[in-house]
C-alpha cells in the first residue's frame, strides 16, 4: 500500500459551486436520490442531478418505454415527473438531509414554462444549481426542439437567466450538426456551464411482431454505445466556449471519466451505468484517486483539458 | 397501492448451488445468497447480472421462486425460461459461478391465508405464485388451495408436481390439449368464479400471474363477482428501483389526490408493484 505524502484532491469548482469530486448522477437515472439511498452513500457524490421537472406533472409515454440495444438502451419515458410543487414538497426534503449539492434539472414545452419553473425554484432553499434541459420540443414552434436551434437556445436561456440567480447549467442535445454553435449561444445568453450530451435519437424493431420496440417509435439512446459521440461533442464544446463543460454519455468506469476530463470536461455525469452497477459512481471516484496516485498527481485539475493534440 | 414492506435493496454476489434444466428451455437456479434469502418475500424479485460485459448490458428481473432463509447456507431459487440473449447467457453458467443480485425489489403479495386461496398461473407466472403457495402453507398448514396452471403445450407446464407436494389441488390447461384440459386457463377459472355464492366469493382470494390478456380477463371477472384479486405484472425493466420510470403500468387515479402525490396515471411495476390489486389497474 502506497503511503501518500500529499492528500489527493478531487475538488473542483463549477462557476461558484464547489464540488468535493467531479462525479454526478445524470438526470433521469437516479430518481430523486431516495431510490438508490440504500445502495449509495449520497454524501460521497460530487452532486446529484435529479429527474427533470416541469411546471405541472407530466404523465409520460405509454409503454414500452425502454429497449435494450447493443451496449446501451433506448428510452422514451416521456419526461414523466411530479411537477415543481410535487418536487418541492415530496422530494426535496429528503435530499436536503444530505450534504451533497442538489442540481435540479428542469424542462418546459414553451419558453413561458421554463421561465415559470425557474421563477418558482428561485424561491426555494437547498438547490445548488439548475440544469436546463433544452432537448424538449417547443409546442409553440411546431414541436421544434429548443436545443437544435442556436437562436431558440439563446432566447430561452436568456429568459431563464433573468429568473435564476445561482448556477445555471444548460444541458445540450447531441442531435444537431454544430454543437459548438449551440454551446456558444447558451454561453452568450448567460449560462454558467454546459452539460452534454443528452440521449441520441435512435430506434429498434421487434422482427417477430414487426413493430417498433418503443411505443413512440423513436427514443433516446444512452449507455456505452454513445460514448465516442459524447466524447467528441464534449471536446468540440470545450473548444467553443470558455465556461465549464460537464461531460455525459456512456461513462461506466474511471477510465471513461478520465477520457472526458482529459478532453476538457470539469466534471462528469453517470447515467445508464447506475442501473447496471449502482456502485458505479463510487467506483469511479475511487478510480480517479487511484489514477492520480499512480501518475504522481495530487490535484486532478491538472488533468482537465490536458489532451495533447499535436 | 399495496405496501407489504418497503423494499430496501442491497447488492449481493450469489454463488450457484445448483442449475437444472427441468424442461426444454426451462431452468431452476439455486443461489446461495444469505442477505437476499433472509430479506426477500414472495412476490418480490431480484435484478440479476451475470458478469461485467457490455452486451447484453441490462440486469434481468426474476421473481423469487423459493425462499429458504433458515437453511444452511440460506438460499433462494429462481425459475426461468430462456427467451432471449440474457436468459440464454444465464443458462450456460455452471455450479460454483457467481452472479450479482440486486434486491429484494418490489412489494410482495399480501398473504390472506384465512380465505380460500386460488392461484392462477400462465406460463412463467408459476414462479412467484409457488413462493406464495409455500408461504401460505407455512402459515396455515391445514388450509387447502387450488392452483390453475396454463401453458401453450405440455412442455410449458412446469412446477405442477411441486404444487402437489405442498398440498395444492392442481388444475392444468394447455392450449393444444397435450396435457390437462384443452384451452386457456381462464376458462375453468371463469366457470368456478361464476359458480361461487356471494358468501363464497367474499371468502375467496385470487392471485394471478401470467400474460397481460389472461390477467385482464381474470381481474375483470373477479371484480365483477366481488372476489379479492391480486395480480403480479411484468414489464421490461432497466433499473428495478423506481429511478428510470421505464416499467410503468397504467393505474386508475384517485378523484382528488393528496397534495404532493404524483398525479401521473403511471406507476412503476418495480417499486409500486409488481403486485397490484386488480381494481388499481387501468385494464
Amino acid at each position: 500500500m502506497v503511503t501518500r505524502s500529499k492528500k489527493i484532491s478531487l475538488k473542483v469548482k463549477i462557476g461558484g459551486l464547489a464540488l468535493k469530486n467531479p462525479v454526478m448522477s445524470a438526470s433521469g437515472t437516479f430518481g430523486y436520490g431516495e431510490e438508490y439511498n440504500s445502495l449509495v452513500d449520497l454524501n460521497r457524490l460530487g452532486a446529484i442531478v435529479v429527474k427533470g421537472i416541469s411546471l405541472e406533472p407530466w404523465p409520460g409515454n405509454p409503454t414500452p418505454r425502454i429497449a435494450e440495444t447493443t451496449a446501451g438502451m433506448l428510452n422514451a419515458i416521456g419526461l414523466q415527473n411530479v411537477g415543481v410543487e410535487g418536487f418541492v414538497e415530496e422530494k426535496l426534503p429528503f435530499l436536503r438531509q444530505f450534504e451533497v449539492p442538489v442540481v435540479v434539472n428542469f424542462l418546459g414545452k414553451s419558453l413561458k414554462e421554463y421561465v415559470a419553473v425557474a421563477r418558482k425554484l428561485e424561491e426555494v432553499e437547498g438547490i445548488a444549481a439548475l440544469e436546463m434541459n433544452v432537448s424538449c420540443p417547443n409546442v409553440k414552434a411546431g414541436g421544434l426542439v429548443f436545443g437544435t436551434d442556436p437562436k431558440r437556445v439563446k432566447e430561452v436561456v436568456k429568459a431563464v437567466r433573468k429568473e435564476w440567480s445561482s448556477l445555471l447549467i444548460v444541458k445540450l442535445t447531441p442531435n444537431v450538426t454544430d454543437i459548438g454553435a449551440i454551446a456558444r449561444s447558451a454561453e452568450e445568453a448567460g449560462a454558467d456551464a454546459i452539460s452534454l450530451i443528452n440521449t441520441v435519437r435512435g430506434m429498434a424493431i421487434d422482427i417477430n411482431e414487426r413493430k417498433p420496440k418503443l411505443a413512440t417509435v423513436v427514443g433516446g439512446l444512452s449507455g456505452p454505445a454513445i460514448k465516442p459521440i459524447a466524447l467528441r461533442m464534449v471536446w468540440e464544446t470545450v473548444q467553443a466556449v470558455e465556461i465549464p463543460v460537464i461531460g455525459i454519455g456512456g461513462i461506466t468506469t474511471a477510465e471513461d471519466a478520465l477520457e472526458f476530463l482529459i478532453a476538457g470536461a470539469r466534471a462528469v455525469q453517470v447515467g445508464t451505468a447506475n442501473f447496471i452497477n449502482p456502485l458505479a459512481m463510487m467506483e469511479i471516484i475511487q478510480g480517479l484517486e487511484r489514477y492520480l496516485e499512480i501518475h504522481g498527481m495530487t490535484d486532478f485539475r491538472e488533468l482537465i483539458g490536458s489532451l495533447k493534440t499535436s | 397501492m399495496i405496501q407489504q414492506k418497503k423494499a430496501v435493496p442491497l447488492l449481493e454476489d450469489a454463488s450457484i448451488l445448483s442449475h437444472e434444466e427441468i424442461n426444454t428451455g426451462y431452468f431452476r437456479l439455486r443461489l446461495s445468497s444469505p442477505g437476499m434469502a433472509r430479506a426477500i418475500i414472495p412476490g418480490q424479485f431480484v435484478m440479476l447480472r451475470v458478469d461485467d460485459r457490455m452486451d447484453p448490458i441490462l440486469r434481468r428481473p426474476f421473481s423469487v421462486f423459493r425462499i429458504l432463509s433458515t437453511h444452511s447456507p440460506p438460499f433462494l431459487e429462481i425459475l426461468y425460461q430462456v427467451v432471449g440473449r440474457g436468459t440464454r447467457l444465464l443458462s450456460l453458467l455452471p455450479v460454483g459461478e457467481r452472479v450479482s443480485l440486486l434486491g429484494p425489489l418490489g412489494n410482495g403479495f399480501p398473504i390472506k391465508e384465512h380465505k380460500e386461496v386460488v392461484l392462477a398461473a400462465g406460463g412463467m407466472g408459476v414462479a412467484p405464485l409457488f413462493a406464495l403457495g409455500e408461504a401460505i402453507v407455512k402459515r396455515a398448514p391445514n388450509r387447502t388451495g387450488t392452483v390453475f396452471i396454463g401453458g401453450k403445450e405440455k412442455g410449458d407446464v412446469v412446477c405442477a408436481e411441486e404444487f402437489e407436494d405442498i398440498g395444492f389441488d392442481v388444475v392444468i390447461t394447455t392450449e393444444d390439449g397435450s396435457l390437462g384440459k384443452k384451452g386457456l386457463v381462464t376458462r375453468p377459472l371463469e366457470k368456478i368464479m361464476k359458480a361461487l355464492s356471494e358468501n363464497e366469493a367474499r371468502n375467496t382470494v385470487l392471485y394471478a400471474c401470467g400474460p397481460a390478456g389472461m390477467l385482464s380477463s381474470l381481474a375483470r371477472s373477479a371484480m365483477a363477482r366481488g372476489i379479492e384479486c391480486y395480480v403480479s405484472l411484468e414489464e421490461k425493466m432497466a433499473c428495478g428501483v423506481g429511478a428510470c420510470l421505464g416499467c410503468v403500468a397504467p393505474v386508475i387515479t384517485k378523484e382528488s389526490p393528496s397534495k404532493g402525490e404524483p398525479r401521473s396515471s403511471y406507476r412503476c411495476v418495480c417499486t409500486e408493484g409488481p403486485v397490484f390489486a386488480a381494481g388499481e389497474i387501468q385494464w
